[in-house]
């Protein structure tokens, strides 16, 4: 979530960057008192087992003895590993994409209709958060079965059946559907800013409506879409039970693979490495991707007055 | 943009016959006909809600009709859709693209219109000169003032070279000052180009000072078209005269022609009044502040007299204005130099008076509403007129 705040900082006019005098007063400044019980979780919950994990990354080995980075080393040495960190990064890909596909539509039009259908939508994208994790996974089981209800309505309609269940494509769909809200919301967020009137000013200067969304429309609306698609991504890259449930361990996930390193193989060190690496290639991205937003909220950020 | 390649932008004539537009059981602009020239700057003038903005609308492609015609030197516009129109717009938000820099947005018309990339460059750079902003191409539009903005949003509407160009309340975001350094520019550019405008206000100062001819906008129907001064001077209706400029306004029945009959307190007074013609007609006569002079003695060369007593005196500088309440509480104001204005204690009693070819009798508009007070009061006056014109 820490990447939608950003973005909404992002669009304030100037950010607090300054000599390290001033940086130290705005340490000690009444606000960030205000902050000090959530770093005080955060450093116990996170930081802590984070420091250990790294730590283990380069000291736990499964022979009981090894170099210092040997973890690293096996890791993108053993083939299976590769091919299961590319097929991670493609799923998130494939299942940001399909959020975004579906998500960008559904907040443009959360941003035209009134209040009272707006309300409606909004709840239509939340009620998901309210239920359990592990009850919507094992809905999505019944759902994608061989002779489940998705199945059946094929079947009478004359297609299918399909095999989605213990398949990557059943993997896509559950956690498409299960990370719609967090890439809805932040884009509606930023559509919603967008004025409506310089719509009609393009048309004015003579864009047909389709130039209008691609000239206008669609470059303000990238602060949002940058957001959104990487929350997804990122959600995506750690989700654990849905491919669990849903998937097959044929076509496992990274955080599956962990997750058999240390549960199964008992080895810490080599799981903690692949942790390490996933979490890199995440911050990568956030970084990546944060400064983009920033860059055109910055631009978009006129628009409001 | 410069002379040479003036013939090529000279104005548009538009043409408006029986324009009808509906929002739902809401009649916007009712069968609304108007005819204007070439290179005329055109003002539509009225209330919020008077229809202006939707005539202004419909023109642009914005809002569809529902009946009436439109024409652009005699080719109708309204099957085309906005994009095609060709018709340069300015937004009272500015509607500048916030992503795009100065150069940018003055760019964007002439690459929908796929103009050769040298010539884009050169049409940028000429329209930014026009509008005095040739350095500020490089920022981004919330780098530049609101004026600026506004500036370049002109520069925008202007560098297609559109032979109309419409103008919605441009300068209403606009501090005071800064609204009439605008209106001098923009009346500059406009006849150095000599394109049509179509300019949409409220604020008849606006209206007066810029236009070539002013449409002044009641309920959907233009009340009435003319230059300033025939607007100003001989105003059609009492909506007219109350929206252009101050009026004082005296409720009074004709008794015949050139003459009304005004209740004044007990006794009934026999005004002369241009515009009277048949008697038994209740309206109002109007006379301006500016044509009432407020004395201690009768002024022979003034015809009109009534009189009353001093009420407040508000001093504007360069002129005061100095009311005078009547025996039945009406108010009459003038409006004069302060060297002519008469120096006076309020309650003081005084003469109010006027030259008659200064008064104008309207009738009453089945809109105008008389207060209780002020329909009693006309009352008393019906019968007094009958006897001032039998007696």
């Amino acid at each position: 979530m820490s990447i939608v705040q950003r973005v909404g900082h992002a669009g304030a006019p100037s950010r607090p960057a300054g000599p390290g005098g001033r940086a130290l007063a705005a340490l000690f400044s009444r606000e960030f008192a205000l902050t000090i019980p959530a770093l005080v979780l955060l450093g116990f919950a996170m930081g802590y087992p984070l420091a250990t994990i790294v730590e283990r990354s380069v000291t736990d080995f499964p022979g009981g003895s090894g170099a210092f980075l040997d973890n690293y080393k096996w890791f993108f040495e053993e083939e299976l590993n590769r091919v299961v960190l590319l097929r991670t990064f493609r799923t998130a890909a494939i299942v940001t994409l399909a959020c975004l596909l579906i998500a960008y539509p559904y907040a443009c039009a959360m941003t035209v209709v009134g209040w009272r259908m707006r309300l409606v939508m909004q709840a239509a994208v939340v009620a998901p958060l309210l239920v359990g994790t592990m009850t919507r996974n094992y809905s999505w089981v019944i759902l994608l079965q061989d002779k489940g209800p998705i199945n059946d309505a094929l079947g009478a309609v004359g297609l299918g059946p399909l095999h989605m269940i213990g398949s990557l494509s059943g993997v896509i769909i559950g956690l498409v559907q299960i990370s719609l809200p967090f890439i809805i919301l932040p884009l509606y967020a930023s559509l919603r800013e967008i004025d409506g009137r310089l719509m009609g000013a393009a048309r004015s200067l003579g864009a047909t409506p389709a130039q209008a969304f691609t000239r206008v429309y669609l470059p303000l609306s990238l602060p949002g879409v940058v957001a959104g698609s990487l929350v997804v991504f990122v959600v995506t890259l750690g989700s654990f039970i849905t491919p669990a449930l849903l998937g097959s361990p044929q076509q496992s996930l990274l955080p599956q693979l962990i997750a058999q390193q240390v549960n199964q193989l008992l080895a810490w060190g080599r799981g903690s490495a692949m942790g390490v690496i996933l979490l890199l290639v995440t911050l990568l991205l956030i970084w990546v991707g944060s400064r983009a937003s920033r860059g055109s909220a910055a631009l978009s950020g006129g628009g409001r007055r | 943009m410069q002379p040479d390649d003036r013939s090529m932008a000279v104005g548009a004539r538009v043409e408006i016959r029986n324009l009808t537009k509906r929002f739902g059981s809401v009649v916007a602009v009712e069968d609304t006909s108007l005819s204007i020239e070439p290179g005329q700057f055109v003002t539509f003038l009225g209330p919020s809600g008077s229809g202006k903005t939707t005539t202004l609308n419909a023109i642009s492609g914005f809002t569809d009709v529902d009946g009436g015609e439109i024409l652009l030197d005699g080719t109708s516009i309204l099957s085309l859709p906005a994009h095609k129109r060709n018709i340069g717009v300015v937004f009272q938000h500015y509607a500048l693209f916030p992503h795009m820099t100065a150069a940018d947005n003055v760019a964007f018309p002439l690459k929908r219109r796929r103009v050769p990339k040298a010539q884009v460059r050169e049409k940028v750079r000429r329209a930014l000169e026009l509008v005095h902003l040739a350095d500020y191409g490089g920022r981004l539009p919330r780098e530049l003032s609101g004026g600026q903005q506004q500036r370049v949003a002109l520069a925008r509407a202007l560098v297609f070279e559109p032979r109309l160009l419409l103008m919605d309340e441009p300068l209403a975001a606009l501090d005071r000052r800064l609204r009439d350094a605008m209106q001098v520019e923009i009346k500059r550019i406009q006849e150095q180009l000599g394109i049509t405008v179509i300019y949409v206000t409220h604020d008849q100062d606006e209206a007066m000072t810029m236009s070539d001819v002013v449409a002044i906008f009641n309920e959907g129907r233009i009340a009435q078209i003319g230059t300033a001064a025939d607007l100003y001077e001989r105003p059609a209706d009492l909506f007219v005269a109350r929206f252009m400029g101050e009026s004082n306004r005296l409720p009074v029945i004709t008794c015949d022609e050139g003459a009304v009959a005004f209740a004044a307190g007990a006794e009934t007074l026999r005004l002369r009044a241009r515009n009277a013609t048949e008697a038994g007609v209740r309206g109002m006569l109007v006379v301006r502040p500016e044509n009432v002079l407020v004395g201690r003695e009768r002024d022979p060369g003034l015809d009109s007299s009534l009189t009353g007593r001093i009420g407040r005196v508000r001093y504007f500088g360069a002129y005061c204005v100095t009311e005078v309440v009547l025996d039945d509480e009406l108010i009459v104001r003038s409006r004069q130099p302060v060297e002519v204005a008469l120096e006076a204690v309020e309650g003081d009693r005084v003469h109010v008076q006027w030259n008659s070819r200064h008064a104008l009798f309207l009738r009453s508009g089945e809109g105008d509403q008389l207060s209780g007070s002020a329909s009693s009061f006309l009352d008393a006056a019906d019968g007094g007129a009958e006897a001032v014109a039998h007696g």
